[in-house]
């Protein structure tokens, strides 16, 4: 038996929308009207078309902003509202072994500082002839000028063992006063940079924290006077002990 | 779980979302949006069923409302007439197959339903009742627009004449 089979039936066939019967008919109908037959060949290679532009883009690499851990640290910057909180709350649930430490008391002004030092890495990283204001030759008079200027004792980390030289530093304004800017690179040009400023609240932070922007991730963390931050365009796994490294060296106030 | 089944659908959002709006920081801000709102939205999914038509239409939304922003489109809705009239600048595809450069131009020519219609059905296989559901149409709708869409890139691609030409 032959259905008369119009426009509609050819598309459905075309996107599997048949079933059997349909589409014994269809083949049936095919065969004998080489002209619908053509157009159907138009639309699949339409179809294959599509797939060839832009199959490809699920190949490249998850750009830093689409990654899970920098879309979750997203998610808890606009925390304020109770429909994000229960949101945050069921990820975390979902997530399993983050121990709900982001709703740490601290979290909210490590927040501001984790902002400020993705600012200041996105708009010093790029800078090829004045990355920084001190050179990292004159690390000693650099480390008591910028302890000077935030009011505290602060030791710059060393991170050769990680294969990151130090670039320099420099001094930033911050919310509340003055904040150091420290940068390092390695031998691929990677570079990160080591914020830090004082915070109001004092304190040490339980465990590090990360939110990214703009393919940089910064891992926050409070420790005694000071807010700090390290970022750079690594993936958490690498950031992550780089971070730790800097946290213990910064001081002793680690406990761990 | 439904984390990592919406993580699951990364690769697959960028992909249409570059070939929704062609440019690529602006489909990742979207995707991205998408997420954000997505997890947000979490909780009052769990119905379960197919995260994609869910997902698609987050997506959906944030692309309108970004046009709306941009001025570029009055909307999205009611446009399948005006569709019509507007003129295709490419040149048709020279010799054998179907250069590529040539369908993603037609591909950005076409009216917005009738593109992301496309799109839905033919780069990201949803059946045509899931479109019917992302985009807010009856399913007869949606056939039309896929329909119309691909008429047009037959016309612009094969025929190789004006698109303005409409064969009924």
């Amino acid at each position: 038996m032959k259905e008369r089979m119009g426009d509609d039936d050819l598309h459905a066939y075309l996107d599997g929308e048949m079933d059997d019967r349909g589409r014994a008919a269809m083949e049936s109908w095919l065969a004998d009207h080489p002209e619908d037959a053509e157009r159907l060949r138009h639309w699949q290679e339409q179809k294959d078309g599509l797939h060839r532009l832009f199959d490809p883009v699920m190949d490249e690499p998850l750009p830093w902003a689409l990654h899970p851990t920098v879309l979750r640290a997203g998610l808890r910057r606009q925390r304020g509202r109770m429909a994000l909180r229960a949101a945050a709350a069921c990820l975390l649930l979902v997530v399993g072994g983050c121990g709900g430490w982001w709703l740490h008391g601290h979290t909210r002004p490590m927040v501001a500082v984790g902002n400020e030092a993705l600012a200041a890495h996105l708009v010093y990283v790029v800078e090829q002839r004045r990355p920084v204001e001190v050179p990292g030759s004159e690390r000693e008079q650099m480390g008591i000028w910028l302890s000077k200027r935030l009011g505290a004792r602060m030791d710059i980390p060393d991170l050769t063992a990680s294969g990151f030289q130090l670039v320099g530093g420099r001094l930033l304004p911050a919310a509340n006063g003055a904040a150091a800017l420290y940068m390092y690179e390695n031998a691929g040009g990677q570079r990160l940079t080591l914020y830090v400023r004082r915070t109001t609240e004092g304190g040490s932070s339980d465990d590090l924290r990360f939110q990214g922007r703009d393919g940089a991730l910064a891992g926050v963390w409070s420790q005694g006077p000071f807010g700090c931050a390290l970022s750079g365009p690594l993936p958490r796994e690498d950031l992550e002990p780089l971070a730790r490294q800097v946290w213990r060296q910064m001081g002793t106030e680690r406990q761990s | 779980m439904a984390d990592s089944q919406l993580e699951a659908q990364i690769p697959s959002l960028r992909r249409y979302a570059r070939a929704l709006c062609g440019d690529r920081a602006q489909a990742d801000d979207l995707v991205q949006d998408c997420l954000e709102r997505a997890l947000s939205r979490l909780p009052s999914w769990r119905r379960g069923g197919d995260v994609r038509p869910w997902l698609f239409a987050i997506l959906r939304h944030l692309w309108i409302d970004e046009m709306r922003r941009r001025g570029a489109r009055p909307g999205l809705v009611g446009l399948d007439d005006h569709a019509d009239t507007l003129a295709v600048a490419t040149p048709p595809a020279q010799g054998q197959g179907l250069a590529l450069r040539d369908l993603a131009g037609a591909l950005a020519m076409l009216a917005p339903e009738q593109r992301e219609t496309l799109l839905l059905v033919g780069l990201e296989g949803l059946s045509y009742a899931q479109v019917a559901e992302v985009t807010g149409v009856p399913v007869g709708t949606v056939m039309s627009r896929l329909k119309r869409g691909r008429d047009r890139l037959s016309q612009v691609l094969h025929d190789g004449g004006p698109a303005l030409r409409r064969v009924k």
